[in-house]
């Protein structure tokens, strides 16, 4: 009861707020992909490239939320299933043979994705906040969800954090 | 007598018999022959001793004829007297006759004869003299009658005494050898009968005792054969009424037996239009199944030109599948590309993304190359569906197909079993046929048989009643024979044989 009425205030108070209209750049371009059943989008300032990847190469040892590596015109690219990265349940069949290449310059890895839905130029006032009751073992990685209800990954934590980057 | 003792026992008693009936007649005839002999003896003495009372009668009445003339010689007068006179005529005829009897009789003594013929004559001559002398006496003239008297009747008279005497005289002697040779003769026959007498005597006695031990031996046999006789008898009895009454319970049987022959002969003919009306349906169902063969054999080669027509159809669908295959290839490659244009477009994007403000005219153009790559991927998309329905419906078409060709050659086969059942069937309807026919021929067989047996059976029942006549006469016959056994019996213990 008590957390509805917190609800119902924020709720409030959001509705209370002034309604201000962004201009033109304060609207963020994001990448829409599918994997399994899940929506993803990402910026696209963290996108490097997006290819079609025939069949990966499994490394013994690895966490199993990394599928395998691939070779990209000559450089290799570890592939990350983000499903089992955010331990989200798999169902249904996937093809998963598109890599995403993510690079913040310095680190590039690639997340397996079965289709590319498309772009997706949100406000930055349509994005919720991400619900409090989701694990916060991996609220780092997700800025937000869009009104679509796709999750929006975080570049920067993706890029960056101890988590996915495996010495 | 190896031989008699061989012969039977009549023949044996008819031999005795017949030597006994034989000494009879020998016996008989030798006391018949000597009967005779002394009859002829004693005839002989009578008529010997007629003979010798005649000449001593002849001899008397001389006598007395001569005394009768003396009397009238002296008494001429009595002449007179007419019984006198007749006396004399008598005493004349008596003594011719006397001598004319004597010479017939002295017939079977010729030697006698010869005197007796002598003394007939000298007879007649007296005779004569006599009736002369009475002539002359009544004439008066009495001494030429002495005359004569002296001459002649006294000479005769003495002769024919003499001749008389003689012949008497001979008669006795003949008669006294008579005598003597009829007691030797009578000694003899005595003799003869006592010899045969014992002999018949003997042979009879012999005889009835040799008949009494063959009666004795008979009796005894025919005792134990009455014995026999009166069991046998019984028994055939018994053995008679009980064929009686199984002669009875035959007639009877009989009499069922022919009803029941009527029976089955009504059955049979039951039969007989059965198995007619079974060879009529046979040949109709023989000419049926012919039908039925023709009609199996038309159905075999449509079912053979469905079967073709469903091998190409099949052979069109798969190729029609394989078509669809490639077409599903070709989109696929479609969709590839289109994928892949997408993911061009989304990369351009991003790369014009970078270029900033100067890649915004980019951004727009890389835009509508992925909404036609968005286009291409549906329209394949769409394409993939229809195949996908195609395909659908060719494999359902191709399952339909096969079990079309399952189901033609189940018909194939249903249809070549059938062919075979209706041969089978023909086959059996031909076996019935003939069956059917070798029933009729048989049926009227039987009833042929059945006829004759009809009047058979009248036979033997007509037999059978004549066997219960007969066997009721045998039973009269055996109760006789029974009653003839202990008659038989009543008769040995009776005469206690």
């Amino acid at each position: 009861m008590n957390r509805d009425k917190i609800l119902l205030k924020s709720r409030a108070k959001q509705n209370a707020k002034k309604i201000i209209i962004k201009d033109h750049f304060d609207s963020v371009n994001y990448l829409v992909f599918r994997v399994v059943k899940e929506t993803y989008a990402i910026e696209n300032k963290w996108i490097k490239e997006v290819v079609r990847v025939g069949s990966f190469t499994t490394i013994p040892g690895t966490p199993d939320f990394v599928v395998g590596v691939a070779n990209i015109r000559g450089i290799i690219y570890s592939a990350v299933n983000i499903n089992r990265f955010l331990s989200s349940k798999e169902y249904g069949l996937s093809e998963l043979n598109k890599l995403i290449i993510i690079s913040n310059g310095d680190i590039e890895f690639g997340i397996v994705a079965d289709e590319i839905l498309g772009f997706s130029e949100k406000l930055i006032s349509a994005i919720s906040d991400v619900p409090d009751n989701y694990n916060s073992l991996y609220k780092e990685f997700i800025s937000g969800i869009c009104d679509s209800g796709a999750l929006i990954l975080n570049g920067k934590a993706l890029t960056e954090n101890k988590k996915i980057i495996i010495e | 007598m190896e031989n008699f003792l061989r012969l039977r026992t009549r023949g044996k008693m008819i031999i005795g018999f017949v030597v006994i009936v034989v000494a009879t007649i020998l016996f008989s005839i030798i006391s018949y022959t000597n009967h005779r002999r002394m009859s002829n003896v004693v005839k002989e003495n009578s008529l010997l001793d007629t003979l010798a009372y005649e000449l001593t009668g002849l001899r008397a009445d001389e006598n007395r004829l001569r005394a009768l003339s003396l009397e009238a010689l002296f008494y001429p007068e009595k002449l007179n007297n007419i019984d006198f006179k007749q006396k004399i005529e008598q005493k004349h005829i008596d003594i011719l006759k006397k001598t004319n009897g004597l010479d017939s009789m002295l017939n079977a003594y010729p030697d006698q004869e010869i005197l007796m013929s002598d003394l007939k004559i000298d007879v007649e001559k007296y005779v004569e003299n006599r009736k002369i002398m009475m002539t002359l006496i009544s004439e008066g003239r009495t001494d030429d009658a002495k005359k004569v008297v002296s001459e002649e009747q006294d000479l005769l008279y003495e002769r024919i005494r003499e001749k008389s005497i003689q012949i008497e005289l001979n008669l006795l002697e003949m008669k006294a050898k008579t005598h003597a040779l009829s007691e030797k003769a009578e000694n003899i026959v005595v003799w003869q009968l006592l010899v045969l007498g014992s002999i018949l005597v003997f042979l009879v006695i012999a005889i009835a005792i040799w008949t009494l031990r063959i009666v004795r031996k008979i009796t005894a046999e025919i005792k134990a054969g009455v014995e026999i006789l009166g069991n046998a008898s019984s028994d055939i009895l018994s053995a008679v009424t009980e064929i009686s009454a199984g002669a009875a319970e035959t007639a009877t049987a009989v009499t069922e037996t022919t009803t029941t022959i009527e029976e089955v002969r009504q059955t049979a003919n039951v039969s007989n239009q059965k198995a007619q009306s079974l060879m009529e349906s046979s040949q109709k169902a023989s000419d049926s199944a012919d039908k039925g063969r023709d009609s199996i054999k038309k159905l075999t080669s449509a079912i053979q030109h469905i079967d073709n027509q469903m091998h190409l159809i099949s052979d069109t669908v798969v190729k029609l599948s394989e078509q669809n295959r490639t077409i599903a290839e070709i989109t696929s490659t479609v969709a590839d590309i289109a994928d892949q244009s997408n993911l061009l477009a989304v990369n351009a994007a991003i790369e014009a993304a970078k270029a900033g403000e100067h890649g915004r005219g980019f951004t727009i153009v890389a835009q509508e190359i992925r909404s036609l790559a968005d286009q291409s991927k549906r329209a394949t998309q769409q394409v993939k569906e229809i195949l996908n329905e195609i395909n659908k419906s060719v494999n359902s078409t191709v399952g339909v197909t096969d079990q079309g060709a399952k189901s033609v050659e189940e018909g194939i086969r249903r249809v070549k079993e059938s062919g075979e059942v209706i041969d089978i069937l023909a086959d059996n309807v031909e076996d019935a046929v003939e069956a059917a026919i070798q029933i009729s021929s048989s049926t009227r067989q039987q009833m042929a048989g059945m006829d004759q047996i009809v009047p058979a059976m009248e036979n033997i029942k007509r037999a059978s009643e004549q066997n219960v006549v007969g066997i009721n006469h045998t039973q009269d016959t055996a109760q006789k024979i029974h009653q003839l056994g202990r008659n038989l019996k009543t008769i040995i213990i009776k005469y206690n044989l």
